[in-house]
């Protein structure tokens, strides 16, 4: 939350210093704020999409991940998104394996293996 | 105005110098002032001893290893420290510095405070200082990984005992290092024009750095360890890289020693500075709106990761997402 205006939305982890907040005439950045965490969370939705998970916004403070049975639980920062979501889920969140989007995140051994380097000299 | 207390986290193996350079610094005008942390471990005996004279700045931590299950005794410590520099006593303390033992991993320093929510509003890393022995630091650094990673993750490497004879040349020094420490800052910490007062004291390296010392041909690689330079685009979405950066950290944080970057980005007017340390980012560094530069890129140093793989999933990553960045620009 923004401390300045006390508007939900501008967190406190890495990423939601995306803007250099401006503390006198803050409405600019709570726009800011709320649309890069609906495009954020439109992106989430994408991976998630494959694995039966859906991400919603919970209040403008934190994200709320949920599967078809309605468990859901909470990640209050993008820290704590992917650990959340292999909990929920079998799959293994790994940028680098080959099923990060589209193709679905479980029922692939998503380990690190294939575009790894092995012990080299390069 | 930036009020936390700036930290510097003096690292360097076993014998390389450490306490001796700690005390050259207390004898500065910016070492009045600053808090010594010391882990007891390994040489403690000595280094205790030698830093008693510190005029009861020191905070010495019982038992155990700094790297690992120390990390709430570092905490607590870092917490008095605070709490006396706000109440203005022991003559205004104004820095902290840790020094690590010999064997321990810097990071998890750094995760201590990256990850608690109030150490972070009122301590600022403000640098890594490596402290390697100009004898026998490159040998030390090539059979022991304990020493390779603390280098890695200093942004300040201080040579020390250059003067014996057999020292290695800072050249050679230079050269050695760059696979695990590209773009390090190194001093001969027996050159007449060290300043040990700014280099410890004045410290806030370690969030900035640039591509100067850095290009694609300059890529390097050592027994499984990379060094290397991500070109980025003139600008990338912020919400999509956050996304991608903090995924990658969450599978393969333990093998990405550092990641830093100056990149241009959907939301901010200026260039961002951003830094990280294994699974841990620091907050992002707005530079002015008028701050030139030429190329975003991305620096990584990691363990068994290639630049390729890192490379094809941020462009993968960057073009599976743009329908979202376009909706979002319509």
């Amino acid at each position: 939350m923004c401390e300045v205006c006390a508007i939900f939305g501008a967190g406190e982890h890495w990423s939601d210093f995306g803007r250099l907040r401006n503390e006198r005439l803050p409405f600019g950045d709570i726009q800011h704020y709320r649309q890069e965490r609906k495009r954020r969370i439109a992106m989430i939705n994408e991976i998630l999409a494959p694995i039966g998970l859906a991400c919603e916004d919970w209040d403008g403070e934190a994200l709320s991940i949920s599967d078809a049975q309605g468990r859901f639980k909470i990640a209050h920062t993008l820290t704590d998104l992917w650990p959340v979501i292999e909990e929920m889920s079998p799959a293994r969140i790994d940028p680098l394996g080959p099923g990060f989007i589209g193709t679905g995140l479980g029922g692939t051994d998503f380990g690190r293996p294939s575009p790894v380097g092995t012990a080299s000299h390069g | 105005m930036d009020e936390r207390l700036p930290l510097t986290i003096v690292t360097g193996f076993l014998g390389s110098g450490k306490t001796t350079l700690l005390q050259r610094f207390l004898r500065t005008p910016q070492g009045e002032r600053t808090a010594i942390l010391v882990n007891e471990f390994g040489e403690a005996g000595l280094d205790h001893r030698l830093l008693l004279h510190a005029e009861e700045r020191l905070e010495l931590i019982d038992g155990g290893c700094m790297c690992c299950a120390r990390r709430a005794d570092i905490a607590r410590s870092i917490h008095e420290l605070v709490r006396r520099a706000k109440a203005g006593g022991d003559g205004g303390i104004q820095h902290l510095v840790i020094e690590t033992t010999g064997l321990a991993d810097p990071a998890p320093i750094i995760a201590t405070i990256g990850r608690d929510a109030w150490m972070s509003a009122n301590v600022r890393i403000g640098s890594v200082v490596a402290v390697l022995d100009a004898v026998t630091g490159l040998d030390i650094a090539e059979k022991h990984v304990e020493a390779r990673r603390q280098i890695a993750i200093a942004d300040t490497v201080v040579v020390s005992k250059t003067d014996l004879r057999k020292a290695h040349s800072l050249t050679d020094i230079s050269r050695s290092l760059k696979a695990i420490a590209p773009d390090a800052r190194l001093f001969d910490a027996q050159a007449p024009d060290f300043d040990i007062g700014a280099t410890l004291g004045e410290a806030d390296h370690f969030r900035l750095g640039g591509p100067e010392e850095f290009d694609e041909a300059h890529e390097r690689h050592v027994e499984g360890w990379h060094s290397f330079l991500l070109k980025l685009p003139e600008q990338v979405d912020w919400p999509t890289f956050t996304l991608w950066l903090s995924a990658l950290l969450h599978a393969h944080g333990d093998r990405i020693l550092r990641v830093k970057g100056m990149l241009r980005t959907s939301s901010a007017q200026g260039p961002v500075v951003i830094h990280g340390v294994q699974h841990v980012m620091h907050p992002p560094h707005h530079l002015p709106a008028g701050e030139k530069l030429d190329q975003p890129f991305l620096v990584f140093i990691t363990n068994q990761l290639r630049r390729e793989a890192i490379e094809a999933s941020l462009n993968d990553f960057m073009l599976r997402m743009q329908p979202f960045q376009e909706r979002a620009a319509a």
